[in-house]
């Protein structure tokens, strides 16, 4: 019919930003990790509200000899980590306009941010762990699960940006296109759970 | 037809009920759970408020779709998108009513029981 | 849609033959992502596990025949009766709508050549068939699972079940629950994206309705569960605290992520049923059904009040009533919408032409059945009544006739009525009505004295009962009941089989079917369809201009999408044409990813947690692998 692109045929980055712009509805790889995000956020969801039922459950919350989490520095980490989506969005929007160049440019950026992010943190998640133990109270159960569900999303996600940064070196097609803005879809749900998490972490704080 | 006015006529009671089940029913297991002795949760207050936001959303969830309806009459087997607005304004107008029940008799019913006890 | 397609018809058809030709022999079905042949794969895996479940079934009523059989140990009792209900929810009833029913049926009514992910359809059913094995190597191994489908703690626990049976069900349903998850998710997309051009919203069958609700309720029910049992796999393996009340967890924490699931995941069950039955209706009554958009509506409703009534499986535990009384509200206006849906069926039954047909008796039986199974879910609304008969035989009563009446009855008629759809053959009809009537009076005997036994004060999972409390009888009654049942299931089953070597074969639409699925080949080809239908209403297939101008555009070649593996994808609300998509064919990707993650759940279950770390390598690696080949490339 008139004026309907095979898509997969846009094997080039100029066909494939045109591709982009002639569709007028999200392609089904978007819609695909859409609904991975909402799967995971039910995940998320779940284990947030675990930690406020047992949270309720509890007259001492933290119980008694563990001291209420630092706030700063797991604030301010999170604001680094949201602040990567600039970089994500920006090379979303340089792939739907076929430049690959700045594309992955921006992409290695988050990435090597992301992962700065993740080590700090890691090292933060130790340092809780020589404190209190996940073995003797819901309290130590639900905080590092919590966290290690965290953590575990930001190494996907890291995954998948280094696929994506492996796959670009070889140009663009409509089908990368696509993954990129599906990896970034995923990164914005990921940094989006990183500011419920740490908000709910530090809620003895707070 | 505004966009607005159907997806809200559609998923304004839906939503209303969802938040006000969860919110409700947490103010609960809030209020009757170790942590309301060291808080002091207003749960009928709480409730009050959630039941009353719903319904009043659902309500005008209803109007909305109402009017939407009455504004594709006719349209059920016209072309698209008419006769799918048509077909999702129905869709609207019949949750409506059932999102309100189910706030009003659960609202309702929590705040006249007896506080944290098993009838 | 002429029986002898002219030359220039033949070119095009020859052409899509060619380009979408299926691999033979074992590497074909193991590397196939052609919707049919998964479809196929998951029908054949998910009766093999419901023959197992229903041996499980027929252990337990033979024990139960008289009191004190003494043909299971009360250990092995509990294995059987837990088996039976893992068996029945997770390796059976779901994969048979959603794998079989749902990736064969899907594609076909909305038009389009293949399902919007075919490798990740692919895959789930390889993840499907290894969760299923997986828990069944643990039963093999005399180490089943044993504390209930539901496997409430404190029982479930270290302390009090340290066997690794409940690693098994825990790991087993994790595994089990990333299948389900991806498949889902391609219903999703599929449904959305793929119509034919012209399938608005108010133009899509109720089928798609019903499995578009299931798949969204799958998407946010499954979560709950695989938080529930991360939890219980923590607090075993690791020593941690969620559910254990001295370190500050809470028991009932279980309860409320397991129910979370549990609920939608029985309206989950029953949907695709629905699906079924409002395709079969108005074929056998040749009349459409009455009130589309309510039964739609009624469809997605069902999932998604189903979210909010999971306490109602915990009136009993002790919440505080102004808690529990959300549920009980939620509950009870719960059977409106499927009110709705019995009234519309009835109504249009009533109102058409009715051709009793073996497919239209199973429709009628699971009416009668769900009709008393809602009757008796209404009860347990009532929260009074239901802290009463909790836990007696009176539950076991109600989801026997919601599950087996309800969901499995349309699940039986579906065989008979795409049988010959999907083998060209035609069952043979006398015995067909005979297999209906041993099943659903077989089904009445079996599963209506529980009520009886129930309210008498016979508590559920229980291995015995003594002999003086007027149980025997109805027990007795009850496990004659499962052998009529059993008989006609078997007969089901061997009138399918002979029909298929011996059946007289038939064309196209043997039914005057009302949805698109009719207007092919029967079987279909794998390419589903030469041209893309243009679509006008509902009931594609009673629309003969529509059906007619199809045929016209083969000759012209128009509207064939020839040039690959080639789809349309269309906007989600007015399935207004978008672009066309190429689909990957062929992978062995699925299949080497699902071992991976076999591995993975293995070596978690074994405790060999660097190797369970290694293996998940060796999948992000296959994971990587699957990208690295773009369907244009394929």
């Amino acid at each position: 019919m008139n004026g309907v692109t095979r898509s997969s045929e846009a094997t080039s980055a100029i066909a494939a930003a045109y591709a982009e712009r002639r569709r007028r509805a999200m392609p089904s790889g978007v819609w695909g990790v859409a609904l991975l995000v909402a799967t995971e956020a039910a995940l998320f969801g779940t284990v947030l509200a675990s930690y406020y039922y047992l949270r309720f459950d509890a007259a001492r919350w933290p119980p008694a000899g563990i001291e209420p989490p630092d706030v700063a520095l797991p604030l301010a980490l999170t604001g680094a980590l949201v602040l990567t989506s600039v970089p994500v969005l920006l090379a979303t929007v340089a792939a739907r306009r076929a430049r690959v160049g700045s594309a992955w440019g921006l992409l290695l950026l988050a990435l090597l941010a992301q992962a700065g992010y993740l080590a700090v943190q890691i090292l933060l998640f130790k340092r809780d762990l020589g404190v209190f133990s996940p073995r003797d109270t819901a309290y130590g159960s639900i905080y590092f699960t919590l966290l290690g569900l965290h953590h575990l999303h930001v190494v996907v996600g890291l995954l998948l940006e280094l696929g994506l940064l492996v796959k670009l070196l070889g140009g663009l097609t409509n089908y990368r296109v696509i993954g990129v803005r599906a990896v970034a879809i995923y990164w914005y749900f990921v940094n989006f759970m990183a500011v419920l998490v740490v908000l709910t972490q530090l809620s003895p704080s707070l | 037809m505004s966009s607005f006015r159907l997806w809200f006529g559609v998923l304004g009671a839906p939503v209303a009920w969802t938040v006000q089940h969860v919110s409700g029913f947490a103010f609960t297991i809030a209020g009757c759970g170790e942590v309301g002795t060291v808080w002091d949760v207003p749960v009928n207050l709480l409730t009050a408020i959630a039941t009353a936001a719903g319904a009043a959303t659902a309500v005008l969830a209803e109007l909305s779709a109402i009017q939407v309806f009455r504004a594709t009459r006719g349209a059920g087997e016209a072309e698209p998108p008419a006769s799918r607005i048509h077909f999702l304004s129905v869709v609207g107008l019949t949750v409506g009513p059932l999102f309100l029940a189910m706030i009003l008799m659960s609202g309702l019913s929590s705040i006249f029981l007896t506080d944290c006890v098993q009838g | 849609m002429a029986t002898v397609a002219t030359p220039a018809a033949q070119r095009h058809l020859d052409r899509l033959e060619r380009i979408w030709a299926e691999r033979e022999g074992l590497t074909g079905w193991l590397t196939t992502t052609d919707h049919k042949r998964i479809g196929l794969l998951y029908l054949f895996a998910s009766l093999a596990f419901f023959a197992a479940g229903g041996v499980e079934a027929l252990l337990i009523r033979t024990q139960l025949l008289v009191p004190n059989a003494g043909v299971l140990s009360p250990d092995a009792y509990n294995e059987v009766f837990t088996m039976h209900g893992v068996t029945m929810v997770f390796l059976f009833v779901i994969p048979i709508s959603i794998g079989a029913f749902g990736n064969y049926l899907v594609p076909l009514m909305i038009g389009a050549r293949d399902m919007a992910f075919p490798r990740m359809n692919a895959l789930s059913f390889w993840l499907f068939l290894g969760s299923g094995l997986f828990m069944y190597v643990g039963l093999f191994l005399g180490n089943g699972p044993d504390a209930g489908w539901f496997d409430y703690v404190p029982l479930a626990s270290k302390q009090f079940t340290p066997s690794s049976g409940i690693d098994f069900y825990a790991l087993g349903l994790i595994f089990n629950g990333v299948s389900t998850t991806a498949a889902s998710i391609n219903f999703i997309v599929t449904i959305f994206k793929l119509r034919a051009p012209g399938m608005s919203l108010n133009r899509m069958p109720l089928f798609c309705y019903a499995f578009l609700a299931v798949s969204f309720a799958l998407v946010f029910a499954l979560p709950p569960l695989t938080a529930a049992l991360s939890f219980l796999e923590l607090d075993r393996r690791l020593g941690f605290h969620f559910y254990d009340v001295a370190s500050g967890g809470d028991p009932l924490l279980w309860q409320h992520l397991f129910w979370i699931f549990g609920h939608p995941e029985v309206y989950i069950i029953i949907l695709p049923a629905f699906g079924i039955a409002t395709s079969i209706i108005p074929t056998f009554v040749r009349r459409k059904m009455v009130a589309f958009p309510l039964v739609a509506l009624a469809e997605i409703l069902v999932a998604f009040i189903g979210f909010g009534v999971w306490a109602h499986h915990m009136f009993a535990v002790g919440l505080a009533t102004i808690t529990t009384i959300y549920f009980a509200a939620a509950s009870l206006i719960i059977v409106i919408p499927s009110g709705i849906q019995l009234f519309a069926w009835i109504t249009t039954i009533f109102t058409g032409t009715p051709r009793f047909k073996t497919p239209l008796l199973f429709i009628l039986g699971f009416i009668v059945f769900f009709i008393m199974g809602g009757l008796t879910g209404i009860m347990f609304a009532a929260i009074p009544f239901d802290q009463q008969t909790t836990d007696t035989y009176f539950v076991v009563a109600h989801f026997h006739f919601v599950i087996f009446g309800a969901a499995v009855f349309p699940i039986l008629g579906g065989f008979y009525y795409w049988f010959p759809k999907v083998t060209g053959r035609m069952y043979h009809e006398g015995v067909g009505k005979l297999s209906f009537w041993l099943t659903f009076a077989g089904t009445a005997v079996t599963f209506f004295p529980m009520h009886i036994v129930g309210l008498l004060g016979m508590p559920r999972r229980q291995y015995t009962y003594p002999p003086d409390l007027g149980w025997s009888f109805l027990n007795f009654l009850e496990s004659i009941g499962s052998y009529v049942l059993g008989a006609g299931l078997v007969l089901i089953v061997a009138n399918l089989a002979v029909s298929l070597l011996r059946g007289e074969r038939v064309g196209n639409d043997p039914w005057g079917g009302d949805t698109l699925e009719w207007s092919a080949t029967s079987p279909p080809p794998a390419y589903n369809y030469p041209v893309i239908p243009r679509v006008t209403s509902p009931y594609a297939m009673w629309d003969r201009d529509d059906r007619q101008a199809d045929a016209r555009r083969l000759e012209r070649g128009e509207l064939t999408l020839e040039r690959g593996h080639e789809t349309p994808a269309s906007t989600v609300l007015d399935a207004e044409w978008d672009e066309i998509l190429e689909m990957p064919s062929h992978s062995w990707m699925p299949v080497l990813l699902a071992a991976a993650l076999a591995a993975v759940f293995t070596m978690l279950l074994l405790g060999h947690w660097v190797t369970a770390g290694a293996f998940s390598a060796v999948a992000a690696l296959v994971l990587f692998g699957w990208h690295m080949q773009e369907p244009q490339e394929a």
